[in-house]
């Protein structure tokens, strides 16, 4: 048995050898599309997926966020609990936000958006915001007089949601915050792109603008934004914070993912479903390019079978043929789409309204789909060439 | 005191369906073949020569009666024991030649071996019969690159490479010409001498001087 099985070998480096180079590098190339196809939307719904998370943790929450317990809308003591926060094994960064009722108005033009009060610095810690400032600059923390205006909040052409914006604010220009019956005139000192439109429907002033505008709240909190330090495990830290008796609620990101989460969890049943049909592809890519192959030599097959080679044998031949089609494919593929498909869509990325996006490869997932595509290549293989070798001799010679 | 035969065959019939059409190809045929006859098979197209031929070679089965080969009854046997039959005791030789295309002249020869022994061996014993059969300056032509004469002597060396009892061959001259015709023919009327057991349908009357034992097919039937 065991020099039986050199046969196929034998005979599939012969036809390997003889056969034309072409056609063999056609059908690597076609089953290395197939494999892209594979694998290049389970990587978009990655990308979309990892980004739209990403954003929501850089743009948003952080990795944890603390809120009050029932009971209390504020943290009234913040600095000893920032204090708390920041000692807490695993924690990188703690900042406090404040959340201001409140108007804002342009010339003629008036609205209500998310409004928060920030210590500039410590937040540049737990979010991003310091570095989505699209045009402008940051805050100061002891800055008194300046907001930060989301895009969609300040509106102008090519804005997204001008309809429901300002319509058109820029850095320098003067805008009323207007609450009750007190109002304070600020001038604008940066704009705010994180392409995450959640994230860019807010404002931000400092706690110092807030201390001279409604004092009151200047020494609250509504909610706590904990960046964990880098390659900690975010689950030990809530749990580390849970455990340090804070008296207050611990919130991992996605627990803010709200709108999100929904979306994002329709992305991995779509990305599933279209899996199966790329699979289902690539097995009937496989089973065309075999069964023409196999066709083509039928009387080949006929002649082997007559000269005493077993069906088995033959069919091993076939299998082999498979496996290397689908590992070549696989090969070529992965170079293909690491060396062009990658970095091209690094350096031109989809503009979604969650971020800019590109391809998020996933090793693990590869590996699960390069083994699925070397199944399917040997059970498309298989069907063709079994029907052949089970064929009456005669008819197949 | 005739010894046992190599291949009884018992009263066997064989009917193609072309469509709604039955064509009785063999009916109750019955032949023995002796241990190394140089048996011919002759009769007009459609007689049922390559038919016969084919039951014997295993290559098909008869609708009835049975075909004994080397002492064993083989028409009903499993595909599987047929393909191990055919390759240990059967040289079959097709009209057509029937090589892989692919495979030199002596990776042809020594494929039915390979099944059985490894290429270190076969391959010294394949070079042996093609220089037997006088193509030891062609071992690495592709069929494409042999005449007509080659690849069939090259068919004939594959089918001697496992040794076997007994050789069939469906017309092996039919499309060679003269010189190569005669060339074959000797070639097997020496096998025959080294005590193979040869079974050949030919046309050609004068290709009939060649056996020991003429069987002469008419309308399926032995005539």
């Amino acid at each position: 048995m065991n020099r039986r099985l050199g046969v196929p070998f034998f005979l599939l480096s012969r036809n390997l050898r003889s056969g034309n180079k072409w056609t063999l590098s056609l059908t690597i190339f076609m089953m290395a599309v197939a494999f892209i196809n594979l694998i290049f939307i389970a990587s978009l719904f990655n990308g979309i997926i990892t980004g739209a998370n990403r954003q929501i943790v850089d743009t948003t929450t952080s990795d944890l966020f603390l809120t009050p317990n029932t009971g209390s809308d504020t943290f009234t003591d913040v600095p000893s609990l920032l204090t708390a926060v920041r000692a807490t094994s695993g924690v990188r960064n703690a900042a406090a936000e404040m959340v201001v009722p409140g108007n804002l108005q342009f010339q003629n033009v008036k609205g209500s958006w998310s409004i928060f009060a920030i210590t500039p610095s410590e937040m540049a810690g737990s979010i991003n915001l310091s570095t989505t400032v699209a045009s402008g600059t940051y805050l100061a923390d002891d800055d008194a007089d300046g907001i930060l205006l989301g895009r969609q909040v300040a509106g102008g052409d090519g804005v997204e949601l001008n309809t429901f914006s300002l319509k058109g604010a820029k850095v320098g220009d003067q805008v009323t915050l207007t609450s009750g019956a007190m109002s304070k005139v600020l001038t604008v000192r940066g704009i705010i792109n994180s392409h995450f439109i959640n994230a860019d429907q807010r404002a931000f002033i400092s706690y110092a603008a807030l201390q001279s505008f409604m004092p009151k709240l200047a020494s609250q909190a509504t909610m706590i934004l904990t960046r964990t330090a880098t390659g900690s495990d975010v689950s030990a830290v809530q749990a580390h914070l849970v455990g340090a008796n804070l008296n207050v609620q611990v919130h991992p990101w996605n627990d803010a993912a709200g709108l999100m989460k929904t979306v994002t969890d329709s992305f991995v049943s779509v990305n599933v479903l279209l899996s199966f049909v790329a699979v289902l592809i690539a097995a009937v890519t496989i089973f065309i390019v075999v069964y023409i192959d196999i066709v083509n030599r039928r009387q080949q097959i006929g002649i082997l079978r007559a000269i005493g080679v077993s069906p088995f044998i033959i069919r091993s031949q076939y299998v082999l043929q498979t496996i290397l089609y689908a590992v070549s494919g696989v090969i070529v593929g992965l170079a293909l789409f690491y060396a062009a498909i990658v970095p091209y869509f690094q350096a031109h990325p989809f503009t979604l309204p969650i971020g800019q996006i590109t391809l998020a490869p996933d090793a693990a997932d590869f590996s699960a789909r390069i083994v699925s595509i070397i199944i399917v290549a040997i059970v498309a293989g298989l069907i063709p060439v079994t029907f052949i070798t089970r064929m009456k001799l005669l008819k197949a010679i | 005191m005739p010894s046992k035969p190599i291949i009884a065959v018992t009263k066997i019939s064989k009917t193609y369906h072309l469509g709604d059409v039955r064509v009785p190809a063999l009916r109750d045929v019955s032949v023995a073949v002796q241990p190394k006859d140089f048996l011919v098979i002759t009769g007009r197209n459609g007689s049922g020569k390559s038919t016969l031929l084919r039951q014997i070679g295993l290559l098909d089965r008869p609708d009835q009666g049975t075909i004994t080969l080397l002492g064993k009854e083989v028409t009903a046997l499993k595909e599987r024991q047929r393909t191990q039959i055919r390759l240990q005791h059967i040289g079959y030789i097709f009209q057509e030649y029937a090589l892989i295309a692919e495979l030199t002249a002596v990776e042809n020869v020594m494929l039915p071996a390979l099944m059985q022994e490894p290429a270190r061996v076969c391959r010294p014993r394949a070079i042996a019969i093609l220089q037997k059969v006088g193509l030891g300056k062609k071992l690495k032509n592709l069929p494409r690159q042999l005449s007509g004469g080659e690849q069939q002597k090259v068919a004939i060396a594959r089918a001697l490479i496992n040794d076997p009892e007994v050789i069939f061959a469906d017309e092996p001259t039919a499309n060679l010409d003269t010189v190569a015709a005669r060339d074959v023919l000797e070639l097997f009327a020496q096998l025959n001498r080294e005590g193979h057991t040869i079974v050949m349908i030919t046309h050609e009357p004068d290709e009939q001087t060649y056996a020991n034992r003429i069987l002469t097919l008419s309308d399926g039937k032995v005539v």
